[in-house]
């Protein structure tokens, strides 16, 4: 991959790009049927004791059951490692 | 795709082309980060005669009423003023007022009325709002809804975006992409302020489908924003029918298993902030500062002035707006802007617009502390 970097190139929020980082990292990594959508949200949790921004991801399919995840962070903050966790906790599950 | 949003729109167009309904009202979505310019994009469309056949909704974010105060309705159209955050709300709030608007227009009270704009607070996530626009995206919950999904239909979504600060929030606040994204028309405000020109590359990049429209421009025509038409998510980034996809789930599965992953929590802990009684603004928060009579003048603008030079460590202050009368002219207030620590020229009225004559000020911002705020504003009594 190159490393070169343009510095005219459109900005996104920092919030887009992690999304893009987080729904490539999960399509690489699980077999996900076909139209299988990817979807990355943020919200505030109202819960005592929960912290103020959370990360949700949904995958929506119409062939097979729509699963939906947690992880305690904002969409900015979430790292490969809190997916990974993510990924396996299902599977446990 | 997903196929609840394909089936929405499906039953949206099969119930306008129905020749046995009346047509449905459109309701254009007026949003925006705090500050955007939203209110005073309002007011333009409002002065103009083309568009005086407007119902309006007003949402508040804060216990104390500023920004009915700030609208400047002519005495023909329809306000109605909806109390807390409409993305939090949404089933009960604005199908509440919508349905009210109906049913005025359906006994024949109040004025009649073409179109409905409906202007979220600066806060507000759009997906929510949308899904209860969207006819079968969200639950309906009794007669009203159906009747609000039958008499009115979601024309179009149009955010205002401040070219002059909006660079902090579309990095640091995940609903002022969203409101770009979702939006059919993007208003780049402040141009006289900040060039619009560099920004628009960058909002192009986010919603490739969204018109931009330059607020200041002299070819700038509102009639482009209110134009007829209905709201099609699927001509929208991709994000945007999943983000409604998101919304219909956990509004339709407020019970199910627990989560997997990281956190252990049930479902209805990570979908909850789409229910009526919680917030989806964690860290963020109003604060009410008012006084039943005039101000000192001195006093109140080296408050002004100290909140507007407060350090980071003390908050982050998004928003401040408001009515103030000063002591030397109590019947003649000021509209009181402040886009973050940025502070606007006030702008001074004829007269209150209306019984309430307090001053009061709604601050918003995340991590406020209240007390010194408290205290610093008592000073502008003495």
């Amino acid at each position: 991959m190159s490393a070169f970097v343009n510095p005219l190139a459109p900005r996104r929020p920092r919030a887009a790009e992690a999304v893009a980082r987080i729904r490539e990292w999960l399509r690489g990594r699980l077999a996900l049927a076909d139209g299988t959508v990817i979807v990355v949200n943020e919200v505030a949790c109202a819960e005592p004791g929960c912290p103020d921004l959370e990360t949700v991801i949904g995958l929506l399919s119409s062939s097979a059951a729509s699963r939906t995840f947690k992880i305690s962070k904002p969409i900015a903050a979430v790292t490969t490692a809190d997916l990974e966790r993510m990924v396996n906790g299902e599977a446990a599950a | 795709m997903i196929w609840p949003l394909r089936k929405a729109r499906t039953q949206d167009r099969a119930s306008a082309e129905s020749a046995s309904e009346p047509a449905a009202i459109p309701v254009f979505l007026l949003t925006g980060f705090l500050g955007a310019g939203k209110t005073t994009l309002l007011n333009r469309i409002l002065a103009d005669p083309r568009f005086a056949d407007s119902a309006v909704v007003i949402n508040e974010f804060g216990a104390v009423s500023v920004d009915h105060d700030l609208v400047r309705a002519g005495p023909a159209q329809v306000t109605v003023t909806s109390s807390g955050c409409l993305c939090c709300t949404v089933s009960s709030d604005l199908r509440g007022a919508l349905f009210a608007l109906q049913e005025e227009r359906a006994k024949g009270l109040g004025t009649a009325f073409a179109r409905v704009i409906v202007e979220t607070t600066g806060l507000a996530d759009p997906a929510p709002v949308v899904a209860g626009l969207i006819p079968g995206t969200l639950p309906a919950f009794g007669l009203r809804d159906h009747v609000v999904a039958r008499r009115f239909r979601l024309a179009r979504v149009i955010a205002a975006f401040d070219c002059e600060h909006g660079a902090g929030p579309l990095e640091h606040h995940f609903e002022c992409w969203k409101q770009l994204a979702f939006a059919d028309d993007i208003v780049l405000t402040k141009g006289d302020r900040a060039p619009a020109a560099p920004w628009k590359a960058e909002i192009a990049a986010l919603n490739p489908s969204a018109r931009l429209h330059e607020s200041m421009a002299p070819d700038f025509d509102l009639a482009a924003l209110l134009e007829a038409s209905s709201y099609d998510a699927a001509t929208k980034p991709e994000d945007v029918a999943g983000w409604l996809a998101l919304e219909a789930l956990a509004q339709k599965a407020p019970s199910a298993a627990p989560l997997p992953g990281p956190s252990s929590a049930p479902i209805t802990a990570a979908v909850a902030m789409a229910g009526p009684s919680a917030s989806r603004h964690g860290g963020i928060a109003t604060l009410s500062l008012i006084q039943d009579g005039p101000v000192d003048r001195t006093a109140f603008s080296t408050f002004l002035q100290m909140l507007a030079a407060a350090p980071r460590g003390s908050g982050e202050l998004l928003r401040v707006k408001g009515l103030v009368a000063y002591r030397d002219a109590p019947d003649r207030p000021e509209i009181i802007h402040m886009v973050q620590h940025a502070l606007c020229p006030a702008r001074p009225l004829d007269g209150w617009p209306s019984d309430d004559r307090r001053s009061r000020l709604v601050v918003i911002g995340r991590d406020l502390r209240e007390e010194p705020l408290r205290k610093l504003f008592d000073v502008t009594r003495r």
